[in-house]
């Protein structure tokens, strides 16, 4: 047993090695590029300085970050709360699923970037806009999946909630949204995802503030050494909420092993 | 008291007639168990006395009071087990109880554990259903049924997706609960041996909508042992099942 573990446990170290070389290399061969002058330093500044970066630009830009961060949690909690909703009322309803049914399908295959300049008449520079991006590129998905993970949930768990004498309220509570978890927290991952872009993208256009906001200003300044510590914020960001809603799935889904 | 009173009960589905004209008369603490091929009308019965269903025509009353809906007067044994993988098997047994608030939550805790030792999983009270083997999860499921203390229990082939001996081991099991609170049950089943083991009347299901082909007393002695399987009036029992069955299938 005690081999077993710890060859496994080798394997996972080799794994993880090969894996960090993988991602270093590229970036070893980018400082190195840079700092011979054999890439263009003003466009390709030197690894190290994106990295160094990193660590000043929410001390320089604070409120920035700040604003990204409340955007993204506010456009989290409104896909989470109102796509939850909105999908068990549907799977519930027939006549509302097919008048709605439509227009979930438009936004499904729709990029939702293409609705920015409808949001920037509609509220202005500010903002409303990245929230407003985030939420819709995140919602279809929440929406879909519970809908269909209501509607999945087995006969024979909705007869037991009958059998023995659950109310309505509590056959939603303790039977059917339990029993549509894995899905709900299925389109939430794909959710959670798309809400990010959804965001950065919005301060990309229409935004005075925000990490998404400072990629363009940059940019427009050729400063592209803040430029890339903006872009390696934003894979963090994104890094850590794939981390966060794993936990959080973990908890809420411990039960399913199989 | 239990009496099970069904008068001139007919379901439709759609265009489909399942049952016509049926009427059945089950008195209180009877072990019933329902054979009849498969699409026979016999779950179709059992979920109209579940309250699961609503007759087209005619009732069915427990003591008198006609049925509506489900009720606490009649929990249903699930034929997959049917037990919610997010809760533990304590958790999964509370069910009934919580839903019905009757106890407050120490009562049902100590109720739930009281019908999870009788099923003789008390060192598996806090492990959840996929942690389960097959005959582990009957169990719990029969648990979950018992706790309620309704005065009918209703059994949809509860072990009809175990292997033979488990199978034979939650019959006993079954029976020696049974035993204790002689509550009227109507079982049912495709197995001619597992309906003579355990019932005290067998009723053959016929095609539909007929209604019933054989009403059978099947008069053995209890507790019944692996000594009534030799009995004349087993084997006798058991090719008159088989003969009805291979009947209504030709």
């Amino acid at each position: 047993m005690t081999t077993g573990r710890s060859s496994t446990f080798w394997v996972a170290r080799q794994q993880t090695m090969v894996r960090l070389a993988g991602l270093a290399t590229p970036l070893l061969i980018w400082e190195i590029a840079s700092r011979s002058g054999l890439a263009y330093s003003t466009f390709v500044p030197p690894f190290s300085k994106a990295l160094a970066e990193v660590v000043w630009l929410p001390i320089e830009s604070p409120l920035d970050f700040i604003m990204t961060g409340s955007e993204i949690l506010f456009a989290l909690l409104v896909t989470g709360i109102c796509g939850v909703g909105i999908g068990v009322v549907l799977a519930r309803n027939e006549i509302l699923n097919a008048l709605l049914g439509g227009i979930i399908w438009f936004v499904y295959a729709a990029p939702v970037v293409v609705f920015t300049t409808l949001f920037i008449v509609l509220f202005g520079v500010g903002p409303g806009v990245p929230v407003c991006l985030g939420v819709l590129s995140g919602i279809v998905f929440v929406i879909a999946s519970t809908r269909d993970g209501v509607r999945e949930v087995s006969r024979e768990l909705i007869n037991v909630g009958r059998v023995f004498g659950a109310s309505a309220l509590e056959l939603n509570l303790k039977i059917i949204l339990p029993a549509a978890i894995p899905m709900i927290m299925a389109g939430l991952r794909v959710g959670v995802g798309r809400v990010l872009v959804g965001v950065i993208v919005g301060e990309f256009f229409a935004s005075g503030d925000g990490i998404g906001y400072l990629i363009v200003k940059y940019g427009n300044d050729l400063d592209m050494v803040r430029v890339y510590a903006a872009v390696l914020w934003t894979i963090l960001v994104s890094l850590l909420l794939s981390r966060a809603f794993a936990q959080v799935e973990r908890t809420f889904v411990s039960w399913r092993t199989i | 008291m239990a009496r099970i009173l069904v008068d001139r009960l007919g379901m439709k589905f759609g265009a489909r007639e399942v049952l016509h004209d049926f009427n059945l008369d089950i008195p209180d603490g009877q072990f019933v168990t329902l054979v009849g091929l498969s699409g026979c009308g016999k779950t179709t019965l059992l979920n109209l006395v579940a309250g699961l269903l609503k007759p087209t025509s005619g009732t069915i009353s427990v003591d008198g009071v006609p049925i509506k809906g489900p009720g606490p007067s009649r929990a249903v044994v699930f034929q997959d087990a049917a037990l919610l993988p997010w809760r533990t098997v304590l958790r999964n047994v509370e069910l009934g109880l919580e839903m019905q608030h009757r106890y407050d939550k120490k009562e049902i805790r100590k109720r739930a554990l009281d019908y999870i030792n009788m099923v003789g999983l008390r060192d598996f009270a806090h492990d959840y259903p996929h942690q389960l083997s097959g005959g582990m999860r009957q169990r719990v499921n029969m648990a979950r049924a018992l706790v309620a203390e309704p005065d009918v229990l209703l059994m949809d082939e509860p072990f009809a997706a175990l292997d033979a001996h488990t199978r034979e081991t939650m019959g006993d099991e079954l029976l020696r609960i049974w035993q204790q609170s002689r509550k009227t049950v109507l079982f049912i089943t495709h197995s001619a041996d597992e309906a003579i083991m355990l019932s005290d009347r067998i009723i053959a299901m016929g095609k539909v909508p007929e209604g019933i082909d054989a009403d059978m007393p099947v008069g053995l002695p209890r507790p019944r042992t692996v000594d009534v399987r030799g009995m004349p009036r087993f084997a006798e029992l058991s090719l008159e099942i088989r003969n009805l069955l291979a009947h209504a299938s030709a």
